[in-house]
C-alpha cells in the first residue's frame, strides 16, 4: 500500500536540482513580496504619514513618548483639519 | 523617509514570514503523512520543509529587526526578547516574542538533530503546532493590518492551507517507527540542496 521507493540516484540528483530552484524561486519571491506587501500596506494605512502645509509647524512624536497609537503627527495651522495626519497603531 | 520604509518593510515582511510559516507547517504535516503525489518524490516535501523553515527565519528576523530599529515605534530590543515585556500592546507583541523564540527552538533542535537524536527533536518538534497558531493571533491582535482585506485574504489562504494539510494528516496513520528513520533528507543538519 505504502509506496516508499528508494529514489535512484538520477532521481535523486533531479530531485535536487528541483529543490534547489524552488527554494530559490521561493526565496526570491518571498523577498518581492515584502516590497509589495509594504507598499500595500503603506497605501492602505499609511500610518507614518506626516502632514504639512505652508507655512505650518509639523512635529511628529516617538512612539515611545506615547501612551496610545505610535504615529502623532501634529499640525498647527487653521487647515489641520484638512490635513488630518493618520493615527495608525501597531507595532508588527 | 528611513523610519517610514523601516515601519512598511516591518508590516511587509510580517506578511511574508506568516506566509512562509504556514507553508512550513503545511509541509511538515506532509512530511509527517508521507505525501507522495506522482511526480513529487517525498525527499522533494522534506527538503522543501526544511528550506523554506530557515527561509521563513531569516524572514522573521527582517520582520523583528526592523520593528526593533525603527526609532518611529520604539519597542526596544527587550520586547523582542523578553515576551510581555513590551510597553505597547505588551500581550499581542508577546505572543510575537513567544512564537518567535519557539522559532529558534525548533530551528535550532533540527539544526542540533543530530546530536541530540531523534526522540528530543521530536518532542521539540511538537512546539511547531504551538508556534503557528501563536504567531497568528499575534498577527491578528497587533497587526497593523490585521484589519485590510488583503491581509484577510493571505490570513484565510494560510489558515485553509494549514487546516488542509491537518486534515490530510490526520486522515492517515502515524508512520511506524522504522518508516520515521532519517532516510534521505531527512536529516537537518543542514539545508538539503547543498
Amino acid at each position: 500500500m505504502e509506496r516508499n521507493p528508494s529514489p535512484t540516484p538520477g532521481a535523486r540528483e533531479a530531485a535536487l536540482r528541483r529543490l534547489r530552484r524552488l527554494t530559490a524561486g521561493i526565496s526570491g519571491a518571498a523577498a518581492g513580496a515584502v516590497a509589495v506587501f509594504a507598499f500595500v500596506s503603506a497605501a492602505t494605512l499609511p500610518g507614518h504619514a506626516t502632514a504639512t502645509t505652508t507655512g505650518t509647524a509639523t512635529a511628529t512624536t516617538s512612539a515611545a513618548q506615547q501612551t496610545a497609537a505610535p504615529v502623532v503627527t501634529t499640525t498647527s495651522s487653521s487647515t489641520a483639519a484638512a490635513a488630518a495626519p493618520h493615527a495608525v497603531s501597531g507595532g508588527s | 523617509m528611513t523610519d517610514a520604509v523601516l515601519w512598511y518593510t516591518t508590516r511587509g515582511a510580517g506578511a511574508v514570514t506568516l506566509i512562509l510559516l504556514s507553508a512550513v507547517v503545511a509541509l511538515g504535516l506532509l512530511t509527517s503523512a508521507r505525501f507522495q503525489p506522482a511526480g513529487w518524490p517525498r525527499l522533494l516535501t522534506a527538503g522543501l520543509h526544511r528550506n523554506l523553515s530557515l527561509t521563513a527565519v531569516a524572514f522573521l528576523v527582517l520582520h523583528v529587526v526592523t520593528a526593533v530599529t525603527d526609532p518611529f515605534t520604539g519597542l526596544g530590543w527587550m520586547a523582542a526578547v523578553v515576551p510581555f515585556a513590551s510597553w505597547y500592546r505588551p500581550f499581542w507583541l508577546g505572543l510575537g516574542t513567544v512564537a518567535a523564540e519557539l522559532a529558534a527552538a525548533l530551528v535550532a533542535s533540527s539544526l542540533l538533530r543530530r546530536r541530540i537524536g531523534y526522540r528530543a527533536w521530536r518532542a521539540v518538534h511538537w512546539l511547531a503546532y504551538a508556534c503557528w497558531p501563536v504567531a497568528v493571533v499575534h498577527g491578528l491582535g497587533t497587526g497593523t493590518d490585521a484589519g485590510a482585506g488583503w491581509m484577510l485574504v493571505i490570513e484565510l489562504l494560510c489558515g485553509g492551507a494549514v487546516a488542509a494539510a491537518l486534515t490530510h494528516r490526520l486522515m492517515r496513520p502515524p508512520a511506524a517507527p522504522s518508516q520515521r528513520s532519517p532516510r534521505f533528507g531527512s536529516g537537518t543538519s543542514q539545508p538539503a540542496g547543498r
